[in-house]
């Protein structure tokens, strides 16, 4: 059997978000090629980024890539680089709200962590990557100069999703990867995350979008009802009649072949 | 649960020093080196003459760039930036409060210096205006008063009190919570911490210089 990119053991824990739900301590595996949905507001934004090593642990064990982090493990190692560096490059982060460095271009922001760990090396293949990863998630060609202040947040949402794929990471990590995005280009993003899914990349999405949850999702957490759900079909049972309708829309606008990003 | 919160906003939030002293004296030795050969070149004048024109300079750096140093460093914690720095395997003390704070040390030196310069020529003029004498009579006076002891405590303070006042404010700029209407609060703090740093480091100096060279300013 592989072994799974992510593992919860029953894990309650704390970010900068706030705190998990101590009574429900939070168990799953994400493998190579799987979908993840963590539903449940902010609680989800934080077990996101307790995945993503920016929390303390404090019941239960997580496996990030191999690193081991446990309750008895102290915070200030596994939050310091020094431990992080690791696995930084293999793993991708995509925020809910901000994370775009203001006084950098668009281009700019999504060629960074790419160019950063290669070692500070010639700028052109690295802007050109960007550029292209910029193109497959559609932001228009004049905006990919622009700072972000100066772009709609729509677009800057969508950098937000180019960057996080800029170093070909192994676990992508997505905070409401749909916030900010039109519902009539929401299929879009869907058609992003399936792409990221069929290159093997283990894909954790915190959302409070149910239709979106419901179409991508192979296993999901639910941090409001404390359940764990698995297959796409119990999901969308879960999340009842109004979300699969919108599921099932969604992916009528999928198969029409408008969902290029 | 309130108590691991707060550890975790302790760890999050702090600037450390060790790793500031670890980019200093080893990632940029021969930087540090040349720009110490450069300093030592340059400077002419001792540190007491300096003394009451610097506790103005440190007025001037707090005014207008502690306070810009504190503010957008909040606003890049708010904005989840220095976040997303850090998931991003890029080290916020390196990308971020490293070269601000040895921005800091530097421009407070050559503000302290250019101020000496403008001290110099004020004093040559004020002596002309009764009496005529030479440029190069008061350069000599001056350059014969100088010891080694003058231009060490001179290039001490000055970069001391440059450094700490942008630790303190991109220190405050990161105690930031989670609200927008807390930027102003971070950058009147670090206004007022680093006014009580700049006068306890110039206070701690001059005390230093009097008792062991003793007080002969005036």
């Amino acid at each position: 059997m592989a072994n799974a990119l992510l593992s919860f053991r029953d894990v309650v824990g704390v970010s900068q978000e706030g705190p998990l739900d101590p009574a429900f301590p939070v168990s799953f595996e994400l493998m190579q090629g799987e979908i993840g949905v963590i539903r449940g507001g902010i609680r989800a934004s934080s077990l996101i980024r307790l995945a993503a090593g920016r929390g303390i642990v404090m019941k239960g064990a997580m496996s990030i890539m191999g690193n081991a982090v446990g309750a008895g493990d102290d915070p200030a190692r596994y939050l310091s680089l020094n431990f992080t560096k690791k696995f930084r490059s293999s793993l991708g982060f995509c925020h809910g709200f901000g994370g775009l460095i203001a006084n950098m271009s668009m281009v700019q922001n999504v060629m960074l962590p790419a160019h950063y760990h290669s070692g500070l090396k010639a700028i052109r293949p690295f802007y050109e990557l960007a550029k292209e990863r910029l193109r497959e998630i559609g932001v228009p060609e004049e905006m990919w100069v622009l700072r972000p202040c100066d772009v709609p947040h729509e677009f800057q949402k969508r950098a937000l999703l180019a960057r996080a794929v800029i170093h070909q990471p192994v676990i992508l990590l997505l905070d409401e990867p749909t916030n900010a995005i039109p519902w009539r280009e929401t299929h879009r993003i869907v058609s992003w995350i399936l792409k990221q899914k069929e290159t093997g990349r283990g894909v954790l999405v915190a959302t409070s979008n149910d239709p979106f949850a419901g179409l991508i999702g192979d296993w999901m957490v639910d941090l409001d009802t404390n359940t764990i759900i698995n297959g796409n079909d119990a999901i969308q049972r879960h999340l009842g009649d109004l979300a699969s309708r919108g599921s099932a829309l969604l992916k009528k606008q999928l198969k029409a072949g408008d969902g290029n990003a | 649960m309130v108590q691991e919160q707060v550890k975790l906003n302790r760890l999050l939030n702090r600037v450390p020093l060790y790793e500031i002293a670890r980019i200093l004296f080893s990632k940029s030795k021969a930087e540090a080196k040349e720009f110490s050969r450069v300093v030592l070149q340059q400077v002419y004048f001792t540190f007491n003459q300096a003394l009451l024109l610097l506790t103005v300079l440190a007025i001037l750096i707090i005014a207008r760039s502690c306070t810009a140093v504190a503010t957008e460093t909040a606003v890049m914690k708010y904005n989840r930036e220095i976040e997303a720095l850090e998931l991003m395997g890029i080290p916020a003390v390196d990308f971020v409060f490293a070269p601000r704070i040895l921005a800091g040390a530097i421009s407070s030196f050559c503000m302290s210096f250019a101020f000496v310069i403008i001290a110099f020529f004020g004093t040559w003029l004020s002596k002309n205006w009764f009496a005529a004498m030479s440029l190069r009579h008061l350069y000599n006076e001056i350059s014969q008063a100088i010891t080694a002891a003058d231009i060490v405590y001179f290039i001490l303070k000055t970069t001391i009190v440059g450094a700490g006042i942008f630790w303190i404010a991109c220190a405050k700029g990161l105690s930031l919570g989670r609200g927008s209407f807390e930027v102003p609060v971070v950058a009147m703090q670090a206004v007022v911490d680093g006014f009580i740093w700049a006068f306890a480091t110039h206070i701690f100096f001059a005390s230093l210089f009097i008792m062991t060279h003793g007080f002969y300013l005036f």
